[in-house]
């Protein structure tokens, strides 16, 4: 069996090969020798231990248990593996913003093998990872934009039975119509006003949503703006030209299967 | 597959998350249909108004006229004072012979609370910050299509016909000289889409050119009217 410990609830713990932890509760701990143990420091997954030892101090039946367990370190991660990284490839989460830490407050929790490997080998769930990646680092108007561009689509997405590969492709069809092409036609103008009214006035040019500019209502900048796409559009033509990219990055992976069995009936992860 | 992906998936997190906002102010940056005060098609219509002006760049010198707000241009259609507009000039005498302004309001002559906000219009020298119809030299709209195999749709193409009648079907200027782009000296309706070309004996009646494929994609440009 695997387990994930929350380092900050055992205050002994210092990650030294050989460990004793010692906690009271009144339910049964289920964990056997051999068991390995996930150690996650508030956000950041930090190594692997097996269970040596159990011994369980059984007490009166209306007092709390006390459970002794040795344990031995397996793997320490010498790359930091934060828990955003991986929050895709757990159905317990359901938070996917700054609130994704509460689902890991208490003392520990039981794993399936496939959550203990998305996060010890790096073996993630790729398709809900970077769909959930992609909607998630947008800007909240597109992410609302998106869901009521999937909705007109097929409605069946946002209640239940996500189909991660035709999302995909809808995910991709609007990256590229709401962000993507804008940018690019955004990075011709741009050059284009550039060259012709000159450096000085093209510091200074912008876009505004109103007839007055106040504090509280700035202008958008061409120049930073254009800085910005030329940093960064190059990262998204990894995608594919051909609206195909997203697709073959991301479900040309039979391993993922575990996976489609496991978030059977989960909702899309997005979080508004 | 393994922590390759997981530095794929980050970078690009990263890149959407920067190209989804303006970054000097951290609004949403791109073509958003559902917000409601934001003027979806403004940065195609910035798209189209370049590539105009980088034509008319070699026969015209182009300068740009700050507005009250500066060197500004309008996301949604607001009064020509506030906003900055491009003055089209005689290269030789540096005199203005038209000018070229972005979502400005133009009050039609018979029913001056009628106010229309051409995308794009080509107005008289001289033209104050109050233009009227009168003013007109030509107009132009962008529609920007989700998909590129969408054509105009006929109601749009009538929309901008009655906006053409309403400024008085304006038909440019002689002095008005494009390099490449002389088919788009007309009142023009842009799409990155296609055009609808049913339409086309109703577009030349109404003094008005369907310009379809207008993009950055390579594909040729279509004009129909």
């Amino acid at each position: 069996m695997y387990w994930l410990f929350q380092t900050k609830k055992f205050s002994a713990f210092s990650q030294l090969p050989e460990e004793k932890l010692i906690w009271e509760q009144k339910a049964n701990f289920r964990g056997r020798v051999g068991d390995e143990i996930l150690m996650l420091r508030e956000t950041t997954f930090i190594s692997v231990y097996s269970i040596q030892n159990i011994d369980i101090n059984e007490g009166n039946q209306t007092e709390k248990k006390t459970i002794t367990i040795d344990i031995k370190l397996v793997n320490k991660y010498s790359d930091e593996k934060e828990l955003k990284d991986y929050i895709y490839s757990f159905p317990r989460i359901k938070y996917f913003d700054k609130k994704t830490y509460r689902h890991f407050t208490r003392k520990y929790y039981r794993l399936g093998k496939i959550e203990f490997n998305a996060v010890n080998d790096d073996e993630i769930f790729i398709s809900r990872s970077i769909i959930g990646g992609i909607i998630n680092s947008m800007h909240i108007d597109h992410r609302k934009a998106f869901v009521k561009f999937l909705a007109e689509k097929d409605p069946e997405f946002i209640s239940n039975n996500i189909d991660y590969q035709i999302v995909a492709k809808y995910l991709y069809s609007y990256l590229n119509f709401a962000i993507v092409e804008p940018a690019r036609n955004f990075q011709i103008a741009g050059n284009i006003l550039r060259g012709i009214i000159g450096e000085e006035a093209f510091a200074e040019a912008g876009f505004s949503n109103e007839n007055k500019i106040s504090k509280t209502n700035k202008v958008e900048l061409i120049g930073a703006q254009l800085l910005m796409i030329e940093g960064n559009l190059e990262n998204l033509n990894l995608l594919g030209n051909n609206g195909n990219g997203l697709s073959e990055q991301i479900f040309d992976e039979t391993q993922q299967r575990g996976f489609n069995n496991l978030f059977a009936g989960k909702k899309l992860p997005i979080e508004f | 597959m393994g922590k390759s992906d997981i530095n794929y998936i980050k970078s690009l997190k990263s890149s959407i998350e920067k190209l989804s906002k303006w970054e000097s102010s951290g609004a949403a940056f791109g073509f958003i249909k559902s917000v409601d005060d934001s003027k979806d098609d403004y940065i195609y219509e910035f798209f189209c108004v370049m590539t105009l002006l980088d034509d008319l760049n070699d026969h015209h010198k182009i300068v740009l006229i700050p507005g009250l707000n500066g060197f500004v241009f309008p996301k949604k259609p607001g009064g020509k004072a506030n906003f900055a507009r491009f003055s089209i000039k005689n290269k030789t005498t540096d005199l203005e012979e038209f000018q070229l302004c972005l979502g400005v309001e133009i009050k039609i002559t018979s029913s001056p609370k009628t106010k229309y906000a051409a995308d794009l219009s080509f107005q008289k020298a001289g033209t104050g910050d109050d233009p009227f119809d009168t003013d007109i030299l030509l107009v132009m709209d962008a529609k920007y299509k989700v998909d590129k195999d969408d054509k105009l749709a006929i109601g749009t193409i009538r929309e901008f016909a009655q906006c053409v009648r309403d400024m008085g079907n304006p038909s440019g200027h002689p002095d008005l000289v494009f390099l490449k782009l002389g088919l788009l000296k007309a009142n023009c309706l842009f799409t990155n889409g296609l055009t609808n070309d049913d339409h086309d004996v109703y577009c030349r009646v109404n003094n008005l050119k369907q310009i379809g494929c207008f993009d950055n994609d390579g594909r040729t440009m279509v004009v129909i009217g």
